[in-house]
């Protein structure tokens, strides 16, 4: 799909069309699911930044039918994968199979999997074994993905969204920790509050609704992204994510305390990379053109939450990287002594 | 912006300046500086002033802070700091849609946002220190300059001394004149002392501190003191302790305590008792003593006592022999002689005593005034039977009672010879007054007498001059001393008081920069062989006359007794 010559007219429109957009699908979406506005939100932050999310919470909080209702909002091609331990790698990524011919000769003609798809719903993701789940992992990061031989690339916009049980962990295979910083966002998917619980049950008691109406074509997708990548970014925001990132470690000279005790590794350069990444997919959706330090703060616990590895005693201590987080958005300021007391 | 945040810098600089510039102006009117303390003050403030010039220079805001600044106190997401560099960019060309849309923005918001809203705030509460420091120093620029304080007090002894006249000084340069030395270092030690008494005169006339003058007085009366008791020390010890030693096997214990204490005049005295005692044996064996002891110390090299001690020697004749003239003449005019001259004889003949013998002297002298000159003849006539009948015992057989010495033979010839013509009786005449005025002193007595006078005049002066004692002359002839007027009565006339106990409070009249009476002024630590009333000698090996045979007297054991004097033998 050919790009839309860039013209400030045009990028003004785009960042309308971005916030107007978020507002249809948020309320296309919440037309289906009750609540979780946030993490809507989060989801939409990834599909604009072009990243992919990974969504926990417990059984039967709404995440594959956010996923779902998501995707039929976009005009865009849905799969879903569930894994499962003896979900094998061409199963997802589908095999070359044996056809005959109406003339009787017979060759090999690709079977495509469900990761040939352009919203992918991988559930449960770390219920498949590690060989399964690189293959979806490899498509994430690459954008293609090779079967025999032969690289296939995906079709765009390509967004995983991966859903991950806290709880029953017997039988699981947990990301490792490489493989989950290919995700952009780990969102938490919350319970519902007791209105939102009330509302979900009237809901789906009744009478069942029909999926709702679309709302973007894949152009206006792929439009967003590449408007979402033009947000510009100033240095000072810059450098203040750089300073964030760089405070995770816990070997660095001046680390926070609590990362020190609790971290065993800090976000490295794709956490850098996320989190402005993530809030520039914020200024598109409020439709600004600039990234703010106050959106890199929203998106810190996202981008960090999954990058953020925990030491035994962090762990023992029962320390989240969420609290780790908001030590370190404590922690460093976001402009020099000298320009906050003016 | 930065102009604002410059003043404001500056503004807490001149006010910080002042606080500062208010301590100054505070010690310099603690410490009286001549500096004007509205001008130091000043001077702080300018120089906190100019501190806050380069301090805001140096921390001045750049582009970007600047941005920054701005877009928090706008509130708007950062827009100005990233439409910054795009703004540069546009202008180089480089323009992107987003940045058309961020620098159009920006724009809109900085034209919208009043300036006054986006200001930096000009005062802090920093600059209270501003109207502190000033109130502080105009304050401390109204305060009285502190007053000077009080002349602090001169030293004790340290106000000027002048006298035109001094008689105790020239009473000790003539007495020093005169005194006969011992020797050739003794001559050069008393030329010495003489030469600072005129030098010491000299500063006094002119004028000098009187610590130093006491001082010097001190000294001086110290030389004296040494000339006067030097007999037998440093080299000489050796011989005068075996002269001392010598007299002492003669039972000389008087002569001996005198001699070792240094007392010529004593010595004088002891010697003459034996010499005008009657007691042959007695006499001779002191003469053989006084002999013997001189010859100890020349052998131990007391040159100094062998040769006062040959004048002692020669004085005992000579006293032995006016003492047994007067007898002669005493036993050959005892009918003419009162019983009170006969009981002199007796006394002088046991005893020997001084007294005793200047009486009989008198006595002889005046029965020889009052003889006739049949009596004269009478007892020329009786002499000269004596002379012939001790002739005639010299070849009998008991030679011994009554026998007179050759000596005595001589002497009793000579008498009658003076008895026969009228110059010779002029002379017994004049020999029987100087036995009657007694003996002069012998040359170390003489010294001692003479410079033991001018030490006391010293003392008296050293009193005078720290002004114990009224300067002589100086009083109006009213008893006692002090500020109060003297009292019209004499001393010991006070009123009888009606109690049946007293008890007596001494109520010093200390008198602040005047030593106590009897302290030492201006003196060095006291020397070897100094005592509290006593001078030392100022070098070891040589010892004050009190210290010998300190260690006999003392209460060392007897078994350790000459182990102990050997340890402080010299």
């Amino acid at each position: 799909m050919a790009e839309p010559t860039p013209t400030p007219a045009s990028f003004e429109a785009k960042l309308e069309l971005a916030r107007e957009t978020s507002a249809r699908l948020a309320a296309a979406i919440g037309e289906v699911v009750v609540g979780q506005t946030e993490v809507v939100d989060q989801v939409l932050w990834g599909l604009l930044a072009g990243g992919h999310v990974l969504l926990e919470g417990a059984p039967g909080l709404g995440k594959t039918l956010l996923v779902r209702t998501l995707a039929a909002s976009l005009h865009l091609a849905f799969s879903r994968i569930q894994f499962t331990p003896d979900l094998m790698p061409s199963d997802v990524t589908g095999t070359n199979v044996l056809v005959t011919a109406a003339d009787g000769s017979r060759h090999f003609t690709l079977h495509k999997g469900p990761i040939f798809g352009q919203i992918i719903l991988a559930d449960e993701i770390n219920r498949a074994t590690p060989k399964t789940q690189s293959a979806l992992l490899e498509a994430m990061q690459e954008h293609a993905c090779t079967i025999a031989g032969i690289r296939h690339a995906m079709e765009q916009p390509f967004f995983v969204l991966a859903t991950e049980n806290p709880i029953e962990m017997e039988g699981t295979y947990p990301l490792p920790e490489a493989q989950l910083d290919r995700f952009l966002l780990k969102v938490v998917v919350p319970s519902p509050s007791e209105d939102e619980l009330t509302e979900i049950i009237a809901r789906t008691t009744g009478a069942p609704k029909s999926p709702p109406a679309a709302v973007l074509t894949q152009a206006e997708v792929l439009s967003l992204q590449a408007a979402c990548r033009a947000v510009a970014v100033a240095e000072p925001v810059m450098r203040y994510a750089a300073r964030l990132v760089g405070k995770s470690d816990p070997d660095a000279k001046d680390a926070v305390p609590l990362v020190k005790s609790a971290i065993r590794f800090g976000a490295g350069v794709r956490g850098a990379q996320s989190l402005v990444l993530a809030a520039k997919a914020v200024s598109l959706l409020e439709g600004r053109a600039q990234v703010s330090f106050a959106d890199i703060k929203r998106v810190a616990k996202p981008v960090l939450r999954h990058r953020l590895i925990r030491s035994f005693e962090g762990e023992a201590d029962g320390v989240t990287t969420d609290r780790v987080t908001e030590a370190l958005l404590e922690a460093v300021p976001t402009v020099p002594q000298k320009v906050e007391r003016g | 912006m930065r102009r604002w945040v410059l003043l404001r810098t500056v503004i807490s600089g001149l006010g910080i300046g002042l606080l500062i510039g208010a301590g100054c102006v505070a010690a310099g009117w603690a410490l009286r500086s001549a500096v004007p303390r509205p001008l130091l003050a000043a001077g702080f403030g300018l120089l906190g002033a100019t501190l806050g010039v380069l301090l805001a220079r140096r921390r001045a805001f750049s582009d970007e802070e600047v941005a920054l600044y701005l877009d928090a106190r706008l509130d708007s997401d950062e827009i100005i700091v990233t439409a910054l560099p795009l703004a540069e960019a546009a202008e180089a060309g480089a323009e992107t849609d987003a940045a058309w849309v961020i620098v159009s923005r920006a724009t809109t918001l900085l034209q919208g946002a009043p300036a006054r809203s986006v200001r930096p705030r000009l005062f802090t509460q920093s600059h209270l220190l501003l109207p502190a420091g000033l109130a502080l120093v105009t304050a401390l620029s109204m305060l009285a300059p502190r007053p000077l304080p009080a002349e602090p007090p001169a030293p004790a002894g340290s106000e000027r001394v002048s006298e035109v006249s001094t008689p105790e000084l020239d009473e000790v340069i003539e007495a020093l004149a005169k005194a006969k030395a011992q020797d050739k270092a003794q001559e050069e030690r008393l030329a010495e002392l003489r030469a600072k008494a005129n030098a010491l005169r000299e500063k006094l006339q002119a004028g000098a501190p009187r610590r130093e003058i006491l001082a010097e007085l001190g000294d001086l009366a110290d030389g004296i003191s040494r000339e006067q008791l030097a007999l037998g020390e440093g080299a000489e010890r050796e011989g005068f302790e075996a002269a001392l030693e010598r007299l002492k096997q003669a039972e000389l214990e008087g002569a001996r305590r005198a001699l070792g204490e240094h007392d010529a005049t004593r010595l004088d005295d002891e010697l003459a008792k034996k010499a005008n005692a009657a007691a042959q044996k007695s006499r001779v064996e002191a003469r053989q003593a006084l002999e013997a002891a001189a010859k100890a110390a020349r052998e131990g090299g007391a040159e100094a006592v062998a040769k006062a001690l040959d004048e002692q020697l020669k004085r005992f004749d000579e006293q032995a022999a006016r003492a047994d003239k007067l007898r002669e003449l005493g036993s050959a005019l005892s009918k003419n002689l009162s019983e009170e001259a006969k009981r002199d004889l007796e006394e002088m003949n046991a005893s020997g005593d001084a007294e005793a013998q200047k009486r009989f002297a008198e006595a002889v002298d005046k029965a020889l005034a009052d003889l006739s000159p049949e009596d004269l003849e009478k007892l020329k006539q009786d002499l000269q039977q004596k002379l012939k009948d001790q002739a005639s015992k010299a070849g009998s057989a008991d030679a011994g009672q009554g026998k007179l010495t050759p000596e005595q033979q001589k002497e009793l010839e000579e008498l009658i010879k003076q008895l026969e013509s009228e110059a010779g009786r002029k002379a017994l005449a004049e020999a029987m007054q100087q036995a009657a005025n007694g003996q002069p002193p012998s040359a170390d007595a003489a010294r001692q007498q003479e410079l033991g006078a001018a030490a006391d005049s010293l003392s008296g002066m050293k009193q005078r001059i720290s002004g114990e004692a009224p300067a002589p002359g100086a009083g109006t002839g009213q008893a006692g001393r002090g500020p109060g007027a003297a009292s019209p009565k004499p001393p010991g006339l006070t009123p009888a008081i009606d109690k049946p106990t007293v008890v007596s409070k001494a109520s010093a009249n200390l008198r602040p920069g005047v030593p106590l009476p009897g302290s030492t002024v201006g003196r060095t630590s006291s020397r070897p062989g100094e005592t509290a009333n006593r001078s030392g000698t100022g070098e070891l090996g040589r010892v004050g006359p009190d210290e010998i045979g300190g260690v006999s007297q003392s209460d060392v054991p007897e078994e350790y007794r000459e182990q102990v004097g050997r340890y402080f033998q010299p």
